[in-house]
């Protein structure tokens, strides 16, 4: 927690994770065994910073020093920059499960050429993802290091400190990555409509809540009963939910509630209003078709 | 702690395993050879579908949000196969932006095309450009006068090559992706008429220039394919994700886009009925049946108009589950003079 106060509010953003799993098994499959780089992108405001995007790098393997193909880091950077001028250069991406002696050395190299001048690196544990099934652990094996350089002896030394970071998704992206997720099974399961799987999500996410609350509600139960140590950090931020909980202002919630609700419904007034003009009007054609005067004369000579 | 939804979503996430070397693996030489071959001289309809990577997907539509209200444009890099399949492995956005339905890369965009592909060969990335992709943000997936044409030279050119269009308003509105994949007939072919495809809700000032152009071209089925590590990484996004799915107010975000809908059915209805009444009487009468139900205006009106509202049902609905989640609790304690939605 301490880290988070002093350090970056990080919200990743998950096309840079789907982009470095390319990276990764794209160079899996090429049967290069060395351990990817690439260059992260995204938007800095204050103390919080979005990565929004990455691309790869070219690494150069010499004398056990890792260190970056430069023009073309150059290069790929300043095109980016061109398509989003709001983005600028933040940090750079590798695998692995912890930073290696090697990356210090590569780390000072992008300080010295990138336009940040405190760049953080993300290390993306591809092997722990790739062996482990997903269900056993909650964690994605993603780490956001924050270096710090101190003057040590004359030389500049540089220190790792990890930093916690949250997932953050842009409305888009969102829907993006769920159809990503779920393309196979609409393709499988034949025609559901959008109403179905939007509420098939929304009632998932509901169980999710409900089983986070559950597993609150035991801890906070087998602490009174003295079964568990006390959290107070714990116990803070829950009553502080609770709290929060009964503090709205439940009239002018409710108002605005109900103003979106007679919204949306007079939207659907107005479709259903359209639809019965249409209905009718179909329904008028067919009825002058079978009863006008030609027509009527022809079957009905003496009416 | 197997949830249900865990498992639901995982049960969902069943794909048919997608063996990474085959995909990844690029032939330069069965590339050529398709290509001196050129099946698609003696086929027009040769492509039947595409396989787009999860990364080009996210990509495509990160960036053509990104550009939003603009339209943005950029390139695809990928493979054909004999089996009539486009597979876009990656995509790149181009320095190119424009308004209404005239995108068009100019000199800089080449060059930028250019030393972007070059040097794409360092990172492991072989495969060659074979397509490019636009944004209609706010309406819909179809290819306008100009796109046609652009496509047309890319497929005199650069075969092969595909067109993608994506929207991204409607994509926020409806929760669903709206992206479609496209080929152009060549020049003085007329398709077989195999009637309307799929009806979708065009804006009344767009509609002149899809009806004009809309048999010039055919549209192929989009299927994603993820890789083994995309699978693990999304199964474990789950857990971070399913707040967001509660948070999104999509209501609050299509505000404008379904007032801009609610205009344009208007517009169309006013022209019907101004239509209607310059028409006599007898004209009305004499006139012949219609002889599909798309060809009458009033319906299609309608179904543009059940869209939208379908739309702002599917908002509604996460807004009353969040209402009664977390304010259900204070709203029992007074039961008694709590209103009905409809009252106020």
């Amino acid at each position: 927690m301490a880290a988070a106060a002093a350090g970056l509010d990080v919200h990743l953003h998950p096309l840079v994770l789907i982009n470095v799993s390319d990276h990764v098994v794209r160079f899996r499959s090429a049967g290069r065994p060395e351990r990817v780089l690439g260059a992260l992108l995204g938007a800095q405001e204050g103390r919080r910073v979005d990565v929004h995007n990455s691309f790869e790098l070219v690494s150069v393997e010499s004398e056990g020093e890792r260190t970056i193909d430069l023009e073309f880091f150059q290069q790929r950077l300043a095109q980016y920059m061109e398509v989003f001028p709001r983005y600028e250069f933040l940090g750079w991406y590798s695998t692995g499960s912890q930073p290696e002696e090697a990356d210090r050395a590569l780390h000072k190299k992008i300080q010295e050429v990138g336009a940040n001048e405190n760049p953080f690196a993300l290390l993306v544990d591809a092997e722990k993802m790739s062996q482990q099934k997903a269900s056993q652990s909650e964690e994605l094996p993603v780490k956001v290091y924050d270096a710090t350089t101190h003057i040590e002896h004359g030389v500049a030394k540089v220190t790792w400190n990890e930093v916690p970071y949250i997932i953050d998704t842009l409305e888009a992206e969102r829907i993006a990555v769920n159809h990503v997720a779920k393309s196979a099974t609409t393709a499988a399961a034949g025609y559901s409509s959008d109403f179905t799987q939007h509420t098939s999500g929304l009632s998932n996410s509901v169980v999710m809540l409900s089983n986070r609350i559950k597993e609150l509600l035991e801890h906070i139960k087998d602490v009174k009963e003295g079964r568990a140590p006390k959290n107070q950090e714990v116990l803070r931020q829950t009553l502080s939910i609770c709290q929060a909980l009964q503090s709205v202002h439940p009239s002018s919630l409710k108002q605005e509630f109900c103003g979106e609700f007679n919204d949306a419904t007079l939207v659907v007034l107005l479709a259903t209003l359209t639809k019965v003009c249409a209905h009718t009007s179909d329904l008028l054609d067919k009825f002058q078709l079978a009863y006008d005067r030609k027509h009527r004369s022809r079957h009905y000579p003496f009416g | 702690m197997a949830s249900t939804a865990q498992k639901t979503w995982e049960l969902e996430n069943q794909v048919v395993p997608v063996d990474d070397a085959t995909i990844y693996a690029f032939d330069q030489a069965e590339q050529d050879a398709i290509f001196d071959k050129k099946p698609w001289k003696e086929d027009v309809n040769f492509f039947k579908s595409v396989r787009m990577s999860a990364v080009a997907m996210i990509k495509i539509v990160m960036h053509a949000k990104s550009g939003a209200p603009l339209e943005v444009m950029g390139l695809m890099q990928g493979k054909v196969t004999l089996d009539r399949e486009f597979i876009i492995m990656d995509a790149f956005p181009l320095p190119v932006e424009g308004t209404e339905t005239r995108v068009n890369a100019g000199a800089g965009a080449n060059e930028f095309m250019v030393t972007f592909t070059e040097t794409c060969e360092r990172i492991g990335k072989v495969e060659n450009v074979c397509g490019w992709y636009h944004s209609h943000p706010g309406y819909g997936c179809w290819l306008s006068g100009i796109d046609v044409q652009t496509q047309m030279t890319y497929q005199q050119h650069q075969e092969p090559w595909l067109a993608v269009v994506v929207d991204p308003v409607r994509t926020c509105a409806s929760g669903k992706v709206d992206i479609g994949a496209f080929r152009t007939y060549p020049a003085g072919y007329t398709p077989p008429d195999e009637g309307p495809g799929e009806y979708q809700p065009i804006p009344l000032d767009k509609i002149e220039d899809f009806g004009v152009h809309c048999k010039q071209y055919y549209s192929l089925p989009i299927e994603v394919f993820k890789n083994s590590l995309d699978n693990t990484i999304l199964e474990l996004l789950w857990n971070k994700y399913w707040i967001d799915t509660l948070s999104s107010s999509p209501l609050l975000h299509n505000r404008g886009f379904c007032n801009q809908m609610v205009q344009d059915c208007v517009q169309k209805l006013d022209q019907i009925d101004m239509n209607s009444a310059s028409q006599s009487r007898f004209r009305i009468l004499m006139q012949e049946p219609k002889k599909r139900k798309e060809d009458n205006l009033l319906n299609k009106v309608a179904i543009d108009a059940a869209k939208n509202a379908g739309e702002q049902v599917q908002g509604l609905a996460s807004q009353v589950v969040k209402f009664a989640l977390f304010q259900g609790r204070a709203s029992c304690s007074c039961r008694e003079q709590q209103p009905t939605p409809m009252e106020s």
